[in-house]
Order: C-alpha cells, then sequence, then structure tokens
C-alpha cells in the first residue's frame, strides 16, 4: 500500500526482511547485467533514505504520542480511512513495517510512473511485501 | 485512474544503437538484458525489446535524417550523442559486414517505455550491443 502525503513524498507497507539481494532475486534477473542494475538501483531509490515509521516514533516521539496511528494521523496527516487500511495491512504479518520514502531519494525521478504505474502498481505493492517469495527469505 | 496535480512536461524522445550478432530476437534480447523466462516482470522488457525493434533504422540513415545533426558529419553525430568508443564500435561492425541500427524512445506512448526512454544504459554482450546513454535527461 502506497499512500502519497506530500508532493513526493509517501508512505510504503513493505516487509522489513526485503534485502536489496532478495529484491533482485525476487525479481528474476542475474546479476551483473542491465535488468539487475536497473532491480538494484529501484531499491536504493526506495530504501536509501526510507524513514522507518515506527522505529523513528520508539526513539523520538513516543512521549508525544499515544501511539504509532495517532503518530501517523498528525504527523503524516493520512486520511483516518486510509491509515486504518494502512495499520489494518501491517498487522496481516508481523514482518510488515511502515517506512516514509521520499520520491526524489536518489536524485533521479524515473522510477515514480514507472514503478507505481497503472499497469505495475499493484505487481510492485505485492512485490514489495514479499507475497508468493516467502520461501526465499 | 491518477489524476496528477502538479506539473506536467513535453513529450520527448531520446535515440539508441543497436548492433546484433545475427537477427535481432526476443531471446537474445533477454538472454544479454539478464531476465530469466520465470520473471515476473518480464513483460516490462518484452515491452522494451518491442519499443526497440519497433524503431530500427539503419544507423547511418537514421543519423542523416536527424533534424539535430546540424553538421551533417555522422562520426561527429555519434561521439557528440553516444561516445568514441561506440563510434569505434559501429565502424567494427560495418566492416564486419553486420548492420548496424539506431532509433528512438518515446516517452509518450506509456510508462514503461517512457521509463527507458529516460533511463541511460549500455547492454554489451557477445551477442548484443545497446547504447541508450543519451536516454538521461
Amino acid at each position: 500500500m502506497k499512500y502519497s502525503y506530500k508532493s513526493y513524498e509517501s508512505l510504503l507497507v513493505v516487509d522489513k526482511r526485503l534485502t536489496k539481494d532478495l529484491f533482485v532475486e525476487m525479481a528474476g534477473v542475474q546479476k551483473g547485467k542491465y535488468a539487475a542494475d536497473m532491480f538494484s538501483r529501484m531499491y536504493d531509490w526506495i530504501f536509501s533514505e526510507a524513514v522507518y515509521v515506527e522505529d523513528d516514533y520508539k526513539q523520538f516521539y513516543e512521549v508525544e504520542y499515544p501511539n504509532l496511528e495517532n503518530f501517523i494521523y498528525k504527523k503524516y496527516c493520512v486520511r483516518k480511512g486510509s491509515l486504518k487500511k494502512m495499520l489494518q495491512l501491517k498487522a496481516e504479518n508481523e514482518n510488515y513495517i511502515i517506512i516514509a520514502f521520499d520520491e526524489l531519494s536518489t536524485g533521479y525521478g524515473g522510477f515514480i510512473d514507472f514503478a507505481f504505474s497503472d499497469e505495475l502498481y499493484d505487481r510492485f505493492i505485492n512485490f514489495l511485501l514479499m507475497k508468493e517469495n516467502e520461501d526465499k527469505v | 485512474m491518477k489524476i496528477k496535480f502538479d506539473f506536467v512536461t513535453n513529450s520527448s524522445s531520446t535515440c539508441f544503437v543497436l548492433i546484433s550478432e545475427g537477427d535481432f530476437n526476443f531471446k537474445k534480447f533477454m538472454n544479454s538484458v539478464g531476465v530469466e523466462d520465470k520473471s515476473i516482470f518480464s513483460d516490462i522488457y518484452k515491452n522494451l525489446f518491442n519499443a526497440l525493434k519497433d524503431n530500427l533504422e539503419p544507423v547511418r540513415q537514421f543519423v542523416g535524417g536527424d533534424r539535430w545533426n546540424k553538421s551533417g558529419d555522422f562520426n561527429k553525430f555519434i561521439i557528440e550523442i553516444f561516445s568514441q568508443e561506440t563510434l569505434e564500435k559501429i565502424i567494427e561492425a560495418e566492416k564486419a559486414g553486420k548492420v548496424v541500427y539506431a532509433g528512438r524512445l518515446h516517452s509518450d506512448n506509456d510508462s514503461i517505455e517512457c521509463f527507458f526512454c529516460t533511463d541511460a544504459f549500455i547492454i554489451d554482450t557477445e551477442d548484443l550491443f545497446i547504447d541508450a546513454t543519451n536516454d538521461g535527461w
């Protein structure tokens, strides 16, 4: 699930076990070739400057906000219906986490309209949740 | 459906050079790019293959008719748009009797071709050489 809380900044629910090696392996591409380089850069685009929202909350904001839901609602201004869906999705799997992600993080915006295009959106969102790839961990 | 609420830009295209050992076919392309048959993203590269294949033109014909080729000098144009190395590869391939192609990827066909249109890359394997470094925006 992706929620754009600001222009070019989004919250994403992802599987915390997703490493770069796993990301490239799950994509079904061969290391050392263009497709692997492309997916490697895509991983960096998402995770290189990602803020791990729950860690951030526990480390810096727990005294200020009563719970994670209230923190996300107020800090990221997420609509209540979307926030409920996001937290429901997170609760489905103990490995799911929420990250705040800067879509211009690596200074390259080429992936934005590609990974989250209508053609790829569902597939890519499920890919980040490692659906159908549990056996690879 | 998506509604884009910030700025939009005009569409454009970028060019590439392609040298193939024998026919330029899908199997050879997928091997060179490094995508396994089982990849859930193989259709992306099939889309790229079709975009390349549908836009091939013999390189000298392509350069001769390009509106940006102000000087009319083939070598100068290739070095400016690509590199000295790519020019040398073209000349070497032509001496070996191969047909060297060039073409364009377009930003306004679909989101997948648009991504590759803006991603600068080189694919250099025994069977296939593609210089798409002109694709950086």
